[in-house]
């Protein structure tokens, strides 16, 4: 039966023909050259991800929009947003008619009022911090008190690396 | 490496990606069944994982972890009694392999048709040689490993993975004959009165 040959078949097959002991390398370099030729089988589209499934290694990703629930939500969500800017300037007639503009100065006074006595009490609670944290800073600056720090934290390190050895054997089997 | 060691996943993940063509490119070749092929070569890497330890960063991580795929995919073998499943049966899964496997450059239908045919019959072929001879002829020219790392990879001896590859080399040439390929030359002689 003859049929036509590709060429590096072609080749590949006439070195081994040739039944020479010298033909040995051209016929190997013919059959790469058919392997080349002759796509390997591929893995399934996510193999790496099954195997790393499979060795108990892959976090499970849950994607926060797969659910229905959120789908109704994130829907219900727009729709009423819809229904809301359709209503929107029926809204601001209705505000318009219930409040005086005198009202509305009023308010926005008396707003501004609370949110300044309100930064007032925040920057006296930073004040009394920045006076715990110099009054710290002093005990801390001691050389006794700087080296029993020191001494605590390497301790820290060294349990917390003792654990990550740990923790990374058990994940190993 | 040092980090897929050190249990690093998303290191090992990078190593999965790198090697997961080659490796399952053997198994398939080696087991000749897409479904059995894709199981066995997550549990080489799942097995690869869990010996990182032993491994010896010395050594061609390919070479070691073709070792392994070695053991494995003979020991798969000898459990199913060293029998094969054919590509070429006409069963749907193996047509779908073979026409993935066939010339995906291939423009035209005949030229299509001449390559599906020719991938039958390669895989005919090397589903006609011996398991192990069809290990070395994939590791030797599809992932064109050396002599040395197909040695370390299979534990045979050099000059035994040399005579194998000679063999199996012949032998497939032999297959495809049979199948009705022949060097044109050949041919032309054989016609000439």
């Amino acid at each position: 039966m003859n049929r036509r040959l590709d060429d590096a078949v072609e080749r590949w097959l006439a070195a081994e023909a040739a039944r020479e002991a010298s033909a040995s390398e051209p016929a190997e370099a013919a059959l790469t050259t058919v392997f080349r030729h002759w796509p390997a089988p591929e893995p399934p589209r996510g193999f790496a991800l099954a195997v790393m499934r499979r060795a108990g290694l892959a976090r499970r990703r849950v994607d926060a929009f797969a659910s229905r629930w959120v789908h109704a939500a994130i829907a219900s969500a727009l729709a009423l947003a819809a229904v809301s800017v359709s209503l929107m300037p029926a809204f601001a007639r209705l505000a318009r008619l219930a409040f005086e503009p005198a009202d509305i100065i009023g308010w926005g006074s008396r707003t501004l009022v609370a949110a300044t006595q309100a930064l007032a009490g925040a920057l006296d609670v930073w004040g009394f911090l920045s006076r715990l944290g110099g009054a710290l800073g002093a005990v801390v600056a001691t050389p006794q008190v700087a080296l029993s720090l020191v001494l605590v934290v390497l301790c820290a390190g060294g349990a917390l690396r003792a654990l990550d050895r740990l923790i990374t054997a058990e994940r190993s089997f | 490496m040092a980090r897929a060691r050190a249990g690093a996943e998303d290191a090992y993940y990078e190593l999965v990606r790198r090697y997961e063509r080659p490796l399952y490119g053997l198994v398939a070749r080696i087991v000749r069944d897409a479904a059995t092929a894709e199981d066995l070569a997550q549990e080489i890497f799942v097995k690869a994982f869990r010996s990182l330890d032993a491994y010896d960063p010395a050594r061609k991580f390919s070479s070691w972890l073709f070792k392994i795929a070695h053991n494995a995919s003979i020991d798969h073998l000898r459990k199913r009694g060293l029998e094969t499943q054919p590509l070429e049966s006409g069963e749907e899964e193996g047509e779908d392999l073979l026409r993935r496997l066939a010339d995906p450059t291939a423009v035209s239908p005949a030229q299509r048709h001449e390559r599906l045919e020719m991938a039958r019959a390669l895989e005919s072929a090397m589903g006609r040689l011996r398991p192990e001879y069809r290990e070395i002829v994939v590791l030797r020219f599809q992932e064109g490993l050396a002599y040395e790392d197909i040695a370390e990879a299979t534990g045979l001896p050099l000059g035994t993975v040399k005579t194998h590859i000679h063999r199996a080399r012949k032998e497939l040439a032999e297959f495809l004959a049979q199948l009705g390929y022949h060097p044109r030359s050949e041919t032309r002689r054989a016609s000439e009165p």
